[in-house]
């Protein structure tokens, strides 16, 4: 009869809120360009890594808007372009990648 | 026999425990009652035997009464007999299902509870599922602000299910919230109206694992503000501590104090007296109440029950031994019950 205690206790502790990861996929679409974008977890989804290359004056709209979502994230921020920036790497890290 | 004896010490010290259970008169009809208590019961066990019986156990070692029922606040000598527990320097416990914690009835018990322990079953839906009463939640919640009032120390008793462990944090929250000193994890006994309406949703090892494991970082986060027991016990202990579990205490004479042979001591409501848990084997009962005093059965166990009893204790310890390898917490109790069986 239905999922066990722990089961449920589980998928509350680490699933990932899917609006908010809509709400992570429209941001990094809207500021910059998504190279990579790898969910984790089945049945549900319980971590993601992407990788977001966000036009340099926008990194910091955008990290603002990270900070908005109620995940538990980790980011590296990595300069792109010589001598000149034109880009900046957002290496970022949800839920069970999240070390 | 619990996991964090050493945290228990903190309310109950060490405790030689007698349960009694002097009614099965209920207002409710949970559906995990281990002894189909409900209102149409009424048994109760008259106050005279119950004195002679308190007077006895002191005798005998123990030094704590704690009154389960049925519920206990509907037993109409409650209070006549706290006070007699207390006067023989006795510590006193009841558990109730927190529906009848009106003033009046909080009132009568200031001065004569060092603990009262109070189910609480998970969020309000499931907890009013569990007790089959639309409206206990909210009972028990004003209950509760009477107690916390009272200045009576009070727990939480959560029993664990099989489908339920994902509640515990917020019961846990809610405990600390209300001004709770306990809370204790009982596994479901599926005995009783549980073996009928409950039949497997008694929590395996996996749940009794994980429980055991969120008691350690309900523990961390609250500290001191809340004692949390679990009355698993883990599989590392069972192999490390067999002594603890299967001591057959025979370095003790026949007139050693029964208590430090056998604890807890439970009276069920029609006056058997039976070791460890209610609704143990009758086979293993020690006696009824209304056929011979305690003192008189004492006797006779001591010289009688006592290898039969030790074993069972070892049977109990192999077969839990046995399944360690596949859970890492056992239910003691449970499996002396098994083993009596």
């Amino acid at each position: 009869m239905g999922k066990s205690g722990s089961e449920k206790l589980f998928t509350k502790a680490f699933t990932l809120d899917n609006a908010q990861l809509e709400k992570v996929a429209h941001m990094s679409a809207e500021y910059g360009e998504i190279k990579r974008w790898c969910p984790y977890g089945q049945p549900s989804i319980d971590g993601l890594c992407a990788k977001v290359i966000v036009n340099p004056k926008a990194v910091g709209r955008f990290i603002d808007d990270l900070l908005l979502t109620e995940l538990e994230w980790d980011i590296g921020v990595f300069p792109l372009g010589k001598p000149g920036l034109d880009g900046v790497l957002v290496d970022m890290q949800f839920g069970a990648t999240h070390h | 026999m619990t996991t964090n004896d050493e945290q228990c010490v903190t309310l109950t010290g060490h405790s030689r425990i007698v349960q009694v259970h002097p009614t099965r008169r209920c207002n409710l009809m949970c559906r995990h009652c281990y002894s189909k208590s409900g209102p149409k019961e009424r048994d109760v066990l008259e106050l005279p035997l119950l004195r002679t019986f308190l007077r006895d156990a002191r005798a005998e070692g123990y030094d704590v009464m704690g009154l389960s029922g049925g519920e206990p606040l509907l037993y109409p000598h409650i209070g006549e007999l706290l006070d007699d527990a207390r006067a023989r320097g006795m510590r006193t416990t009841a558990t109730t299902n927190g529906t009848l914690l009106t003033e009046e009835r909080v009132a009568e018990l200031v001065g004569r509870l060092d603990l009262l322990a109070v189910s609480c079953d998970g969020v309000p839906d499931s907890h009013d599922r569990m007790r089959a009463s639309p409206g206990a939640f909210a009972k028990l919640d004003t209950g509760l602000e009477v107690l916390r009032d009272s200045g009576i120390p009070y727990g939480l008793i959560f029993t664990l299910t099989q489908h339920n462990l994902d509640e515990l944090p917020w019961v846990a929250e809610f405990a600390v919230r209300k001004g709770a000193r306990l809370l204790q994890i009982h596994p479901l006994e599926e005995t009783g109206r549980a073996e009928e309406v409950l039949e497997g949703q008694r929590p395996d090892g996996t749940e009794g694992g994980y429980a055991f494991l969120l008691a350690h970082e309900i523990r961390k986060r609250f500290g001191s503000d809340l004692v949390v027991q679990v009355d698993l016990v883990a599989s590392r202990h069972l192999r490390e501590q067999s002594e603890r579990f299967v001591g057959s205490h025979a370095e003790l004479h026949d007139d050693a104090p029964l208590a430090e042979l056998l604890e807890p001591l439970i009276v069920e409501p029609d006056g058997a007296v039976v070791p460890f848990q209610y609704g143990f084997p009758r086979a293993h009962a020690l006696g009824n109440l209304r056929r011979a005093p305690l003192a008189q059965m004492a006797v006779h166990w001591k010289l009688k029950g006592r290898d039969a009893l030790a074993a069972v204790r070892r049977r109990a310890h192999r077969g839990a031994l046995a399944s360690s390898d596949e859970t890492p917490v056992s239910n003691w109790y449970e499996a002396m019950r098994r083993a009596a069986s």
